[in-house]
């Protein structure tokens, strides 16, 4: 009996650990602390964003493109993502100059995955649903929601991005561009 | 099972229905939409239909149930 | 009916921005323009069997480009006959029958079972209800009387009376093809990677086939990327520059491209992807099988390019094919759509796959500051007192040279605003409401293609 209530207390820890790790990550990115962000993401960091099209019932495999295979929004590493942040720090970026506002709203937050196990947990797979919401220039707003699948890694002792998958729910895109990161 | 109850996503190609002016009919395709599937009628009170033995759509409402 | 005369003045070069921004222009647009040119509507490696389908647009109209099951590829008004309701609300599939969810009309494409493309199949009540009295061959869905593949591209007009697509493509064929073809020189064998990037941006349709269609001139907008360097070859700059480059416009068809001229003996081989030595070995060798394939024969090179009025296209790298669907007078929605060699190896699609993707569409990082710009002068261009001034397209008047090789086109140099001049020269004959024979008899002048380009 106490032996499972300390699971569950240190799973509860974990989630902690891991909620307020993303929370903070995500205020990086707001707060355009972008030099800082990018040493919260593993060197083999993916972000994966896939289109998503309105298909009938019997054919949902095709409801998503395919990973390594379809076009999709986004599919990239840290070289392209530091290539991003460099571009805006050129001051010539004008998609993003003057810059953006965005809030990352994260809730729904669960531990879907703990490897290799709760007592060493090294690598956990995160499942939450997110609201990105942005704005520029006076009225250009843009709301991106959906579902994001992490993976967070412990390097040295610190927590890192691994991958983000994210799902949106938009089919037509309804933002001009995606110049902020998710 | 009358059609008020039946959902043509379960019909099979070979299925046999009775439709609501007794003609009998077999499943030759269902695209799969729940109000249409295509079939060939085995017995129609107009035995012409029967003998053209084309491929007919066939609407869900006029689908009285299954033969078995 | 707003006379447009005046507002394009080709003499001058000069273009009023109420055809950017105004209600009644853009109406007109869509009678005029999008329902008789030529419009792109998809590739063939959308539907690549018997009974697909994906859903397109003309102009603001939903259509389905489906292929039948006589392998034949037909374009449908997406709306049923009945009351209007939209038949297919998926974005593609396979189906046999497109049957409207609201009184249950079906439709067909089934040649066994229709004789013409989306005819009624399927009307409920049609003997109880109807007493057999409905004319099903006249209630069928409406269709485009003239569909092309050309090279795996799909291209529909709602016009009857429109010319054949060689002909309203006339020797910007070759341009085309430049993207179209097998880079070792073979026609056609180009694939689209799967899936087709859509997204809205609040800005005037036409501001980018006229950027496509050779604005070199805004250059200046990417500096940030050219600054950053995001080619497969690494070091700065976006891309590879072109060779020779200059831009060409057609004017009596209203397309253009930035590119190169004519030419007949191949330049020497450039490396494309020098971060990835593997890809390199395959496009060396692809471009020892281009100097047999094309011997001395003409060829060009195509960077970018526009065929009027919404189709603009990426011949090498990247090699892509964008549509701009009018959605109001300042709004559009963008498709893109990437393309590699069937048969080139798999390292070289995911390389091109993500180069692409980082430089186009609205994560591109080259195309993302175009949709701010395009954005944000419609916009400043929609006041009150900004309508009442012109657009400059001055930009190179009178410095044009003729291509004696391409029937009808012009050199226009590497900075020039002579292909947009083109493209507007092109909308106001369709704005007009010219005819066919009066649309076509400037290009028709110039005789038949050359067997050799
Ligand atoms: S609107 Fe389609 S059947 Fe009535
Ligand atoms: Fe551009």
């Amino acid at each position: 009996m106490l032996e499972s209530q300390d699971a569950k207390l240190q799973e509860l820890l974990l989630q902690r650990e891991i909620e307020q790790f993303l929370f903070e990550e995500a205020s990086l990115i707001d707060e355009r602390r972008f030099k800082e962000w990018l040493e919260l993401l593993t060197e083999d960091i993916r972000v994966y964003v896939p289109i998503v099209r309105n298909v009938r019932y019997d054919q949902a495999e095709l409801e998503r493109t395919k990973e390594f295979k379809d076009t999709c929004w986004v599919d990239e590493g840290k070289e392209t993502l530091t290539q991003r942040v460099q571009q805006i720090a050129t001051g010539l970026h004008w998609a993003e100059e003057p810059r953006s506002r965005t809030t990352h709203l994260l809730t729904n937050i669960r531990l879907a995955e703990i490897s290799p196990d709760l007592s060493d947990p090294r690598e956990v797979q995160v499942r939450l649903n997110f609201m990105l919401y942005r704005n520029r220039g006076q009225v250009e707003t843009d709301f991106l929601v959906g579902k994001r699948f992490d993976r967070v890694r412990k390097v040295d002792g610190a927590w890192k991005v691994a991958r983000r998958e994210v799902h949106l729910d938009q089919s037509v895109l309804l933002a001009k561009n995606l110049t902020t990161f998710f | 099972m009358d059609s008020e109850n039946l959902n043509l996503l379960s019909l099979q190609p070979g299925d046999k229905v009775v439709l609501t002016d007794g003609a009998v009919v077999e499943i030759t395709d269902n695209p799969g939409d729940g109000v249409w599937v295509f079939g060939r009628y085995l017995a129609h009170p107009d035995a012409a239909k029967v003998e053209a033995a084309e491929e007919q759509p066939i609407f869900a409402q006029d689908i009285q149930g299954v033969q078995r | 009916m707003t006379n447009l005369s005046s507002l394009v003045d080709l003499k001058n070069g000069t273009i009023s921005r109420e055809i950017f921004v105004n209600d009644e222009i853009f109406k007109q647009e869509l009678g005029q323009i999008f329902s008789r040119a030529w419009l792109f509507i998809g590739h063939e490696d959308l539907v690549p069997n018997p009974d697909d389908y994906f859903v397109s647009r003309m102009g603001t109209d939903s259509v389905i480009l489906t292929r039948d099951r006589q392998n034949k590829i037909n374009v449908l008004l997406n709306s049923c006959m009945h009351r209007g309701m939209k038949v297919c609300r998926y974005d593609q599939g396979n189906t046999r029958a497109f049957t409207c969810p609201y009184h249950g009309w079906s439709y067909s494409t089934d040649g066994r079972l229709v004789e013409v493309p989306g005819e009624l199949v399927g009307v409920p009540g049609f003997g109880p209800y109807y007493h057999e009295k409905l004319d099903k061959k006249n209630w069928g869905l409406i269709y485009c009387p003239k569909v092309v593949n050309y090279k795996g591209t799909i291209w529909a007009t709602w016009d009857a009376n429109a010319p054949d697509f060689l002909d309203y493509l006339g020797d910007m064929k070759v341009y085309l093809d430049a993207a179209l073809d097998h880079r070792d020189g073979s026609p056609g064998g180009s694939e689209m990677i799967g899936g087709v990037q859509k997204w809205r941006v609040k800005c005037n349709w036409k501001f980018a086939p006229e950027n496509f269609i050779g604005d070199m001139y805004h250059d200046i907008s990417h500096r940030s990327v050219d600054l950053v360097g995001i080619g497969p070859s690494g070091g700065k700059g976006r891309r590879d520059k072109t060779i020779g480059r200059t831009t060409v416009s057609f004017d009596d068809l209203g397309h253009g491209i930035i590119g190169t001229l004519p030419y007949r003996e191949e330049f020497p081989y450039q490396e494309t992807f020098k971060n990835h030595p593997e890809i390199e070995d395959y496009l060396k060798e692809v471009y020892d099988r281009r100097l047999k394939n094309l011997g001395d024969r003409l060829r060009v090179n195509t960077s970018v390019g526009t065929i009027f009025p919404n189709m603009s296209f990426h011949g090498r790298q990247p090699r892509t094919i964008a549509v701009f669907h009018p959605i109001s007078p300042t709004e559009m929605e963008m498709w893109r759509i990437f393309l590699v060699d069937r048969d080139s190896p798999q390292a070289l699609k995911d390389a091109a796959r993500h180069y692409y993707m980082r430089y186009s569409g609205p994560g591109g990082m080259t195309e993302s500051d175009d949709l701010e710009n395009w954005q944000y002068a419609t916009e400043a261009s929609a006041g009150h007192v900004a309508r009442r001034y012109h657009y400059n397209y001055q930009m190179g008047m009178g410095y044009a040279e003729p291509v004696p090789e391409l029937r009808g086109a012009w050199n226009n140099g590497e900075y020039s605003e002579g292909n947009a001049r083109a493209y507007y020269k092109r909308y106001l004959e369709f704005m007009e409401g010219r005819d066919w024979d009066g649309l076509m008899a400037a290009s028709r002048a110039h005789g038949e293609a050359r067997s050799d380009a």
